[in-house]
C-alpha cells in the first residue's frame, strides 16, 4: 500500500517536473541574467569594495565581521592558513580578480559548469567576510549561482555549445524549481508581512521609506495603507495568481512594478534586479516572442 | 535513471527551502512577540542543522524570506564625529569614506545589524536580571557588549589617525523615531542608540 503511494506520488512528480519546450530559453536567460547582475553589482561596488574585502583597509576587521556569524567556522581556518603561508594579501587582490573572471565566463557560457562552482564558492566567501553588511541580494545571488551550478545553464547559446558540441536534449523541467522557489518565498515572505499590523496601517511602509535623505517621510498615511495592504495581498497571493495562465501575465506585471519601486524608493538596486530576473526566468513568457520572430522570418 | 535522480534531489531541496521559510517565519514572529524561539518538534530537525549547514550555506537557502516582514524596522545611520583637545568638533561624517551608492546602503544595512545586535542583547540582560541566570549566559552577554564597543571604536580609528589635532572621536549609532511617534509631514527625528567615545590612541 505505502509502496503504491510512493509510486504514485514518484509519477506525479515525474509528470510535474517534464521537460518544457522553452527550457533552452529558460535555461539561457537564467545564466546571462544572473551574471551580468553579479558582474554590475561588484562593480558598482568599485572603489569602496576595499572597505569590506581587504587586508588592511576594512571599515573593521575582517574577523570581527564574520566572527559572530555561522561562517566563523569555515572562515578562520581558511584565513589561518592563508596566514600561515603568508597568501592573505595576495588572496584579497586575485580573489576579486577570478570572481569577476568567472562570472564573465558564466555570461558566455564558456567551461560553465566549473566557472559556476568558481563564481559560487568565491562569492561565499567574499561576500559572507563581510556579512553583517549583507542583504537579500546576496543570498539570492548564492541560490542563484548555485542554480546555474546545477542546472546545466551553459547548453544552449553558449560558447560550451558551440565549441563542444553538446546535445540539445532535456528531460527534466528545471524551470519548475525556481517556479516553486519563488512560489515559497513570496507566500512566507507575505505570512510575515500579513502578521503585523504595520503592513495593515501603513507604518511598516513608513519605516521602510522613510530617512532623512529623501522626503518619502511625507506620504499620505492613507498612501502607505494602501501600498502596505497591497504588497501583504499580492505576495500573499502570488503563487495562486501565477500558476494560472489567465492571471500570471499582470501578476509579473504587478512583481516587478514592485521591485523597480523598491530599487527606485530604497535604492535597493541589486536586490530588485535579482528578482526581476529570477519572475522573468520562472514564469516570463519566453517562448511567445521566439514563436513570433519564428513566423515572421517564414 | 538521470531524470529520477533530479527529481529526488530537487524534492529534497525545495522541502528545505519550504522548512527553512516556514520556520524563519515562526522564529521570527515567537521572538518578537515572546522573546524566545518555539519549540517545533518536527520542525527543529529539518530547519539548518549540522548535518545540513554546509548546503544550507552553499545553496543560500539559509535565509528567511520575510523581506521587510514582521516588525519593519525605521533606518539607522551611524555617524562619526572627531574631536580637538577641547572638544571642538573638527569634522564629521555618516560615511566612512564610502562613495558608492551600492556602499553605503550596505552601511544602513550594518547600523541595522548593530541596533538589532543591541537589542538583542538588552532582552538577554532582562532574562539575567529576571532570572537566576547561568554563568554562560553572563559571559554572552558581556561578550556582545564588548563586540558593540570594539566594533564603534574600530569605525573611527583609522581616519582619527589621519586627523591632525584630533584627539578623540565618538561613534553614534542613530535611528529615525518610529513613524507612531512622528507628526505627520515633519522631518523625522534621530535618536542615539548607542554611543562610543574614545581617544586617539
Amino acid at each position: 500500500m505505502l509502496s503504491k503511494k510512493a509510486i504514485f506520488l514518484f509519477n506525479k512528480l515525474d509528470h510535474f517536473f517534464e521537460g518544457n519546450r522553452d527550457e533552452n530559453l529558460f535555461l539561457t536567460f537564467f545564466r546571462v541574467g544572473v551574471s551580468l547582475v553579479a558582474m554590475i553589482e561588484i562593480a558598482s561596488l568599485g572603489v569602496d569594495l576595499h572597505l569590506f574585502f581587504s587586508l588592511s583597509e576594512t571599515l573593521i576587521p575582517q574577523e570581527l565581521m564574520y566572527l559572530e556569524s555561522g561562517y566563523f567556522k569555515y572562515f578562520d581556518p581558511f584565513y589561518q592558513f592563508l596566514e600561515n603561508y603568508g597568501l592573505t594579501g595576495y588572496f584579497y587582490y586575485v580573489s576579486i580578480s577570478a570572481y569577476f573572471l568567472s562570472l564573465f565566463f558564466l555570461l558566455i557560457g564558456l567551461f560553465t559548469r566549473y566557472s559556476a562552482v568558481i563564481s559560487l564558492i568565491l562569492q561565499v566567501i567574499i561576500f559572507r567576510s563581510f556579512v553583517p553588511f549583507n542583504y537579500g541580494y546576496d543570498y539570492f545571488l548564492t541560490m542563484s549561482l548555485f542554480y546555474c551550478v546545477v542546472f546545466p545553464v551553459g547548453k544552449y547559446s553558449s560558447a560550451d555549445s558551440e565549441i563542444f558540441n553538446l546535445k540539445n536534449n532535456l528531460y527534466f523541467n528545471y524551470r519548475r524549481v525556481l517556479q516553486l522557489h519563488l512560489a515559497i518565498a513570496y507566500f512566507f515572505s507575505g505570512i510575515a508581512k500579513a502578521l503585523d499590523s504595520g503592513w495593515w496601517n501603513g507604518r511598516s511602509v513608513w519605516n521602510a521609506l522613510a530617512s532623512i535623505d529623501n522626503l518619502f517621510y511625507s506620504f499620505s498615511p492613507f498612501i502607505l495603507a494602501i501600498t502596505g495592504i497591497a504588497t501583504v495581498f499580492l505576495e500573499l497571493t502570488y503563487s495562486f495568481w501565477v500558476m494560472n495562465s489567465a492571471t500570471r501575465k499582470y501578476v509579473i506585471i504587478a512583481i516587478v512594478l514592485m521591485h523597480a519601486s523598491i530599487a527606485i524608493t530604497m535604492g535597493l538596486y541589486a536586490f530588485s534586479s535579482i528578482m526581476i530576473v529570477w519572475n522573468i526566468a520562472a514564469y516570463g513568457n519566453l517562448l511567445e516572442k521566439n514563436e513570433s520572430i519564428y513566423v515572421e522570418t517564414s | 535513471m538521470k531524470k529520477r535522480l533530479f527529481i529526488l534531489l530537487f524534492s529534497v531541496h525545495l522541502l528545505l527551502v519550504f522548512f527553512q521559510a516556514l520556520w524563519a517565519t515562526i522564529d521570527s514572529y515567537w521572538i518578537y512577540h515572546y522573546n524566545e524561539s518555539p519549540y517545533v518538534p518536527v520542525l527543529i530537525h529539518l530547519k539548518q542543522n549540522s548535518h545540513t549547514e554546509l548546503y544550507y550555506l552553499m545553496s543560500g537557502i539559509n535565509t528567511g524570506y520575510g523581506f521587510y516582514g514582521i516588525k519593519a524596522s525605521s533606518e539607522k545611520y551611524l555617524k562619526v564625529t572627531f574631536l580637538d583637545s577641547s572638544e571642538n568638533v573638527l569634522k564629521s561624517d555618516r560615511y566612512f569614506g564610502l562613495s558608492t551608492s551600492n556602499g553605503v546602503s550596505r552601511l544602513k544595512g550594518f547600523a541595522s545589524y548593530l541596533a538589532n545586535h543591541i537589542g538583542e542583547t538588552e532582552k538577554m540582560i532582562e532574562i539575567d536580571t529576571s532570572s537566576v541566570s547561568s554563568e554562560n549566559l553572563q559571559e554572552i552577554i558581556q561578550f556582545r557588549k564588548e563586540y558593540i564597543s570594539k566594533v564603534l571604536k574600530w569605525l573611527g580609528k583609522n581616519e582619527a589617525s589621519n586627523i591632525s589635532n584630533c584627539v578623540s572621536y565618538k561613534v553614534d549609532l542613530l535611528t529615525i523615531v518610529p513613524e507612531s511617534d512622528r507628526q505627520f509631514n515633519t522631518k523625522p527625528k534621530l535618536y542615539v542608540i548607542q554611543k562610543g567615545y574614545f581617544p586617539v590612541q
